[in-house]
């Protein structure tokens, strides 16, 4: 603020000096006639060492104000190194938008990296600009252009005079970066929360275990539909872990875990339990009833349906998804049949649930309650949870590893201070204002007074 | 007069015409900037074959100015934080959509509609763009249509792709005044929608994953699955053991009202069923009359060499079939409705039930068996309240990743449904460099005309008013006017002024005529020009035979020389010898004392000498 100030103060001196000796010559041009007006420019000491010395000195003081004041304007450029960028999108497929690099997000998280005191996400964000740095246009096809190249700036206000400018502005980027990578970059993650194990029925452990483990293979089998081939540094693809662990799952939940809990009968609350399976069943029994009917009345459709009609409509055409078929449309009970395919299914799949509620519940009837099973049990799961853990952590790691190869560290950003040529360019300028003022003020004193 | 020279009226007024030029030229240029916009545009283009036919991945009709529409904008503003700065309106009024047609398609449009043949085609690639004020400056620009794209991209997958909504109903649920049994109902039915469009949008794609959330759809579906199987049972199962309820009177009025509705409704459908049946037997019979159900497989393949089966003609599912739909749908849900008031019953007989223990004293009661006689009934209740309450705060956090997860998902599908060709570019909806330099040529000629004009009017004037016409010199009102801006200006150095009086013109014109008298003042007149030559001399007759030649940057010597050389030429003349002329020659040159016009003039008049011009005696 002060050096603001004082490289103003300066200017402001060499211009008043400026303006009060153009004025002299001015008021006092009438007092001489034209020759003399000529002798004494003809004659004027220009290269006088007083006027040079002082030239020297105003213009070292203003520089070293200007190098103050200029180092409050940086910039950056940030350029986006993924492949979907030149489609104007962001890694995830969704629409790029640049203003993000400077939205309150992104201010407010920079100032909490940088601990920045006594600024607000507003004032620093008004000190903030962000444009292309190639544009192209519309006018036709050839001016067509993606940008992914971005340019930052940063000029301190009076608010922020107090913050060093090329922090400001790498903080600003760094956060930005951060921001990107957390929203537009491959995330997975499990529940970071280990539950309570023993406040679960060992049954509904057994979904929960199955339900992460499923969330692993989709994001892995996810991954594997980006690039099939991508090998990780340890010589694994995410087909080979989605292996290990779809094998994992099927054989330590499903078959070992599953069936020590069910053929033993392993439960906490026994009552409870066999409470909340009878309501399922009951439930599902109503769901399988509603699915029988509609079943039956597909059935019924089917056999109401007149074999004189069915020919009507047999006329070779073309469905929706382009498939060729006889018929103007598919014929009634064509379709009834699959509805009634699927209610078949759904009743099926009603009854089976049925039958495994009423498996469990008898086998927990004939459990005797062995303590050495249970623990059996406990142990099993806390070691199956430990294996989800350590697939999860593998997924993720081969996940990011497969991150950096494609995008290339997504972002890239180049921080650009202040230029020495700049500089030297407002130095001269200001040299030579500072020597027309000094040189005008020394011919206007030799303009007489009076004529 | 004087000739008419351009340049000589240019050289004169150039230095203020440039000026004049440059002030308004700056004028003209921040006048320019001021009011001119700032164009941010962007080309998008719709990827869906549809939007060739104009229509929209649902099968609607495709609106591109959908993008200017309120719902997008109070978004935009919304999300700007422009509220109250802004209206909707005046920012909807500065967004403009262009179509750009592909050449190609449209000629062949023509020409296949002057063959005869339909042919649709609709533009897909549109150029949209924002003004902003020079104000506003270019980035606002920039920044809303960035933001207007953002938001109509996310609705247009909203409305036109992922249609299905996986909203959260049962927030606050707990607050309102539901009995367990009903929160649980609506809890159950909520997770069962959410879970249906789950399973649609993993249908379109499996393994699609936000990364904002982390979380595909297919875990978000195994987790209200997992809540489902082991939360709601438990809590359902709670509720039905002990008999939990508010109002045991309230839920037993609602759910015979639900048995009385689904017999309503049961015997509608059985009505209706009726009539179906009795239209399908009709329609069967009236086909069967008319021959239309005789139909052999040379009618099919005629069929088939007449249609063009490329050509997709949409659903034409026929009436018999809709006929057959309805016959079953009807029935479905008359048997869906039994099957409901079976359930409504079960709900009926499990709180009405009686355990033995209260002694039948909960029949005549407003409260259940369990509520009146078990002694865990308010704990668990309590316990029940709690999971309740835990419920809903789970499903809350899941429905919250679900909503952002499915927004991700929308803005993924507008983004992969329309697609940008060109990033938003800026430009001035003025060239003001352009246009200030043609302002500035425009002015230049437009000064430089009035310039000549000027100058010419000028030199009209002066010869009108003060030059005298005998002589061509300037004349007496000239040089009042000379003397008068000389006033208070101090004279160079080198400025000489010059007197020459005829002192007998008056005799001469007595004894001579008048016109050798105006003779001898053109003869005077020729040899001062010729005197004075190239010099800087201003030429006045005064009037009465007298001359005032006012010349700068010049000394005394040159202009005695040059009089001396004038009288030598009077001397010498060939014209009117026969008279005499006498006169007399004042010259003066600025000192110190006398640096200005009027007290040179006095000089040169004091320093007047008389000659005389004799050719019938001696001369000079």
């Amino acid at each position: 603020m002060i050096t603001d100030l004082l490289q103003k103060l300066i200017f402001l001196v060499v211009g008043l000096l400026f303006v009060v000796s153009a004025a002299i010559i001015v008021l006092r041009w009438k007092n001489i006639n034209k020759t003399e007006r000529t002798q004494i420019i003809k004659t004027a000491e220009y290269f006088n060492a007083w006027v040079i010395l002082i030239c020297f000195v105003t213009t070292l003081v203003y520089g070293i104000f200007n190098h103050y004041e200029m180092k409050k304007s940086v910039h950056a450029i940030v350029s986006l190194n993924y492949s979907e960028a030149s489609q104007a999108l962001n890694s995830n497929g969704t629409r790029y938008n640049m203003a993000e690099i400077i939205s309150d997000e992104v201010v407010e998280r920079a100032i909490e990296k940088g601990a920045l005191e006594n600024v607000t996400v507003k004032q620093l964000k008004n000190c903030l600009l962000v444009y292309p740095c190639v544009q192209g246009g519309v006018g036709d096809e050839s001016q067509y252009h993606i940008s992914t190249e971005f340019a930052v700036e940063y000029h301190a206000s009076k608010d922020t005079d107090h913050l060093d400018s090329e922090n400001v502005i790498k903080l600003i980027t760094a956060a930005y970066k951060e921001y990107y990578i957390e929203k537009y970059t491959d995330n997975f993650s499990l529940d970071p929360e280990k539950p309570d194990f023993s406040e679960m029925e060992y049954m509904d452990i057994v979904l929960y275990l199955d339900k992460e483990t499923q969330a692993i293979l989709n994001y892995l089998y996810g991954m594997a539909g980006k690039n099939n081939s991508f090998v990780t540094e340890n010589g694994s693809t995410f087909n080979s872990i989605a292996g290990k662990v779809y094998q994992f799952k099927e054989t330590q939940i499903n078959q070992n875990l599953r069936s020590l809990i069910l053929q033993n009968g392993i439960v906490r609350d026994k009552d409870g339990y066999v409470d909340r399976l009878s309501y399922q069943n009951k439930n599902v029994d109503f769901d399988r009833q509603k699915n029988q009917a509609s079943y039956d009345l597909c059935n019924q459709a089917i056999a109401m349906y007149s074999e004189e009609m069915t020919r009507v409509v047999l006329v070779p055409t073309w469905d929706k998804a382009g498939k060729y078929y006889m018929g103007r449309t598919k014929v009634g009970v064509d379709e009834l049949s699959v509805m009634a395919t699927d209610f078949s299914n759904y009743v099926a799949s009603n009854e089976k649930e049925i039958m495994d509620n009423n498996l469990i519940m008898d086998k927990i009837a004939s459990n005797e309650g062995t303590v050495s099973l249970s623990s059996a049990a406990d142990s099993l799961i806390e070691t199956i949870y430990e294996s989800i853990k350590g697939f999860e952590k593998e997924a993720i790691n081969a996940g990011r590893e497969y991150s950096r190869h494609k995008m290339n560290q997504c972002i890239a950003v180049s921080i650009y201070g202040i230029s020495l040529m700049s500089e030297l360019k407002t130095l001269v300028v200001f040299a030579a204002f500072a020597y027309l003022s000094l040189i005008l003020y020394h011919i206007s004193k030799k303009f007489p007074k009076k004529a | 007069m004087k000739n008419f020279q351009i340049l000589r009226y240019l050289k004169k007024l150039l230095p203020i015409i440039v000026a004049f030029c440059l002030l308004l030229t700056y004028a003209v240029h921040f006048k320019l900037k001021r009011s001119n916009t700032y164009i941010a545009s962007e080309v998008i283009h719709y990827n869906d074959a549809a939007a060739e036919q104009g229509l929209a991945p649902t099968g609607d009709k495709l609106d591109v100015n959908e993008i200017k529409s309120s719902a997008v904008m109070s978004k935009v503003v919304d999300k700007m934080g422009l509220t109250g700065i802004y209206s909707v309106d005046s920012l909807i009024s500065r967004i403009d959509i262009t179509a750009i047609e592909d050449k190609d398609k449209v000629a062949q449009k023509e020409a296949k509609l002057e063959e005869g043949e339909e042919y649709i085609y609709e533009p897909s690639t549109f150029i949209v763009s924002f003004a902003a004020t020079s104000g506003e400056g270019p980035d606002f620009a920039r920044t809303v249509l960035d933001e207007i794209l953002d938001v109509y991209f996310e609705q247009f997958s909203q409305k036109y792709v992922n249609v299905a909504p996986a909203n959260n109903t049962i927030e606050n649920l707990n607050k309102n005044d539901y009995d367990f049994i009903e929160m649980m109902e609506l809890i159950d039915t909520s997770i069962e929608n959410t879970q249906t469009t789950l399973y649609q949008r993993i249908d379109q794609n499996n393994y699609y994953r936000s990364t904002e959330t982390g979380v595909s759809f297919a875990e978000l579906a195994d987790d209200f699955n997992y809540l489902r199987q082991v939360k709601v049972s438990s809590i359902f199962s709670k509720i039905y053991k002990y008999q939990i309820t508010k109002n045991k009177s309230v839920l037993i009025s609602d759910y015979t009202t639900r048995i009385d509705n689904n017999n309503i409704s049961n015997e509608k459908d059985k009505s209706l069923v009726e009539d179906i049946v009795e239209v399908i037997d009709a329609y069967v019979k009236k086909m069967r009359d008319s021959g239309n159900t005789n139909i052999s497989y040379e009618y099919i393949l005629d069929n088939l060499h007449e249609r063009n089966v490329q050509d997709y003609v949409g659903d034409q599912t026929v009436t018999y079939d809709e006929l057959i739909y309805s016959w079953r749908d009807r029935n479905e849900s008359k048997e869906h409705a039994i099957i409901d008031t079976a359930y409504c019953n079960y709900v009926l007989d499990t709180f009405t039930s009686c355990t033995g223990n209260c002694a039948d004293a909960c029949q005549s009661s407003h409260l259940t068996c369990m509520e009146l006689c078990d002694a865990e009934y308010a704990k668990v209740r309590a316990e029940v309240e709690e999971e309740i309450d835990d419920l809903l705060e789970k499903l809350t956090v899941l429905y919250d990743t679900t909503m952002k997860t499915n927004d991700e998902y929308n803005k993924f599908l507008g983004a992969s449904y329309i697609s940008i060709l060109s990033s938003a570019s800026v430009r001035e909806s003025v060239n003001v460099t352009l246009y200030t330099a043609i302002a500035f040529f425009f002015l230049m000629v437009l000064f430089s005309g009035g310039a000549i004009v000027l100058g010419r009017a000028g030199d009209i004037i002066n010869y009108i008013f003060y030059t005298d016409h005998l002589t061509e010199f300037n004349n007496r009102a000239y040089l009042d006017k000379y003397l008068k801006a000389k006033n208070k200006k101090l004279l160079d150095d080198g400025v000489v002024y010059c007197m020459v009086d005829i002192t007998n013109l008056s005799s001469i014109n007595g004894v001579y005529g008048r016109d050798a008298g105006d003779d001898v003042i053109r003869m005077f007149r020729t040899f001062i020009k010729e005197g004075f030559g190239k010099l800087k001399t201003e030429y006045i007759y005064n009037g009465n035979g007298s001359f005032v030649l006012l010349t700068e940057e010049v000394d005394y010597i040159t202009v005695e020389d040059i009089m001396r050389l004038f009288r030598l030429r009077l001397d010498e003349r060939d014209e009117h010898k026969e008279v005499v002329i006498e006169y007399k020659i004042g010259i003066a040159e600025t000192y110190k004392e006398n640096k200005t016009a009027r007290k040179l003039l006095s000089e040169a008049i004091e320093n007047k000498k008389s000659y005389t011009s004799d050719l019938s005696n001696s001369s000079l």
